[in-house]
């Protein structure tokens, strides 16, 4: 009987379907695949661990996403080995146009505060809602609308400083 | 979405391919301290025997992976005509394509509906007996699905709103199926109509859809950054034609992205994930939406034919230990 909680085939089913997307995400905070791939194994396990705290008030999905989140940014800041993280940090290519808008877009993103950061993250890595993302983040569902606003305005600010003719 | 949105968008799909990880469940339960010995019982979690054959493993996983993608792509109907369909259909059905197809989805609406109180939930599930005469919210929620494609099609439904958490399964063709309630009990409920595939699974849908005409290719457009092809899905109603859904799939990979349902929707049987919120108290029909209902993808997966995961498409398997009303 289960009245509250996941169970551990609920979490191997996340983990089957989604590992990439996961190891994906946490490289893109640690910097290194290999990194990344340990990080979201330790976090599956505190899940399984942890599974009877999951109260279900919010999805599944996001509950995981913030342990992996927590997990690759403790790894980051534990190990001052790994390197800055990909993407994260600016980048010296000069933007050659709206063709190419990779690196540019990578070093506005890499200039936000972390916070905003990480709701842009979640917002176009894992295509979570406002609602998903504030449980994952553990903020209120108002903070997430507010805070992506503040970054879409910061990138939108660069973009017509940096793209607009 | 705005140009800035979708520059972020398509910049993160370049930036940051998605890796070529092999998943290892194993290490993630060795890591967490459960005990793996060989063919263990850990709660709702079976293990598989010979577990110490992870080459073997590795390369069943890998060829399932391959079987996995080869479906897919078959399971592409709009991408040609009826041979390609002959294919599909022969794919599917085919031994050894018995894979669970996975979904979850966001449902996105305004429609008005009747919110329960919070204190009708019990440990973050909906107490069914309360819920039973309600409309349920589709604001805003979610649900997962999971279809076994072999005999009898077993298939289970989790659907999460701001009221709670409801979980319902069957069979395919049943007309009736296991309603989840707090407290360990399984709550017959009879369905308006028996499920069909077509409620289920969004693919084998358009794909019947696309054979008997009543489907056909729209254009193209751009969802969240990505490029998908437009399929309409109509009905003779009222003297005319009708749009009862606009289904959209990925450009690249073919996989549903979106299934927009506009109000004009009358008549939801066979149409697909519609009726997901309404599962576990067997209210099969919407009798006419009244404002646009948006599906959105997750995740559009098929699983390989495991023990394990055939138990999730199989909510007995799933609360072993509940009582059947």
């Amino acid at each position: 009987m289960r009245l509250a909680g996941v169970t551990v085939d609920e979490l191997e089913s996340l983990y089957r379907a989604d590992l990439p997307r996961f190891v994906r995400a946490a490289a893109a905070i640690v910097g290194d695949e290999g990194a990344a791939k340990d990080a979201v194994q330790d976090a599956f396990a505190e899940a399984v661990r942890s599974r009877a705290q999951f109260r279900g008030d919010a999805p599944l999905e996001a509950w995981v996403w913030r342990i992996v989140i927590n997990r690759a940014l403790a790894l980051r800041r534990r190990d001052s080995r790994v390197p800055e993280p990909n993407g994260w940090s600016p980048v010296a290519d000069a933007m050659s146009g709206l063709s190419e808008p990779d690196s540019t877009v990578r070093a506005w993103v890499a200039a936000l505060p972390e916070r905003q950061r990480l709701v842009v993250f979640f917002r176009y890595f894992a295509d979570f809602d406002y609602r998903s993302i504030a449980a994952a983040l553990d903020v209120e569902v108002g903070t997430v609308s507010a805070t992506l606003v503040a970054a879409h305005a910061a990138l939108r600010r660069q973009f017509l400083e940096e793209v607009a003719p | 979405m705005s140009d800035i949105e979708s520059q972020i968008a398509e910049s993160f799909e370049r930036v940051y391919p998605t890796p070529d990880v092999v998943a290892d469940w194993h290490d993630v339960l060795r890591r967490s301290a459960l005990p793996v010995r060989s063919g263990e019982r850990h709660g709702w979690q079976v293990l598989p025997r010979h577990w110490g054959s992870r080459r073997r493993l590795l390369l069943a996983s890998s060829a399932l992976a391959v079987a996995a993608a080869v479906a897919l792509t078959l399971a592409s109907p709009w991408r040609g005509g009826p041979t390609i369909l002959d294919r599909a259909a022969a794919a599917i059905a085919a031994p050894g394509t018995d894979q669970i197809l996975y979904a979850s989805v966001r449902i996105r609406t305004s429609l008005p509906c009747v919110s329960a109180p919070p204190g009708w939930k019990k440990n973050g599930w909906s107490d069914l007996s309360k819920l039973k005469h309600l409309r349920r919210c589709p604001d805003n929620s979610r649900a997962a699905v999971w279809l076994d494609s072999a005999p009898p099609h077993r298939f289970r439904a989790v659907f999460v709103d701001g009221d709670g958490r409801l979980e319902s399964g069957g069979t395919v063709g049943g007309p009736n199926g296991l309603s989840y309630q707090p407290g360990g009990v399984l709550d017959p409920v009879g369905y308006a109509y028996p499920i069909t595939l077509s409620d289920l699974d969004p693919v084998g849908f358009i794909r019947a859809a696309l054979a008997s005409g009543r489907a056909r290719v729209d254009g193209t457009a751009t969802i969240r950054g990505r490029n998908v092809v437009r399929i309409r899905v109509t009905a003779h109603r009222y003297g005319r034609d009708v749009t009862d859904a606009l289904y959209f799939v990925d450009a690249a990979t073919d996989r549903p992205v979106r299934i927009v349902f506009p109000a004009a929707t009358r008549d939801v049987r066979g149409l697909p994930m519609i009726n997901l919120p309404f599962l576990a108290d067997g209210t099969t029909s919407w009798g006419g939406n009244l404002s646009p209902i948006v599906i959105d993808f997750a995740q559009y997966l098929y699983l390989a034919p495991t023990t394990a995961n055939r138990k999730l498409a199989n909510i007995r398997a799933q609360h072993p230990h509940a009582k059947i009303l």
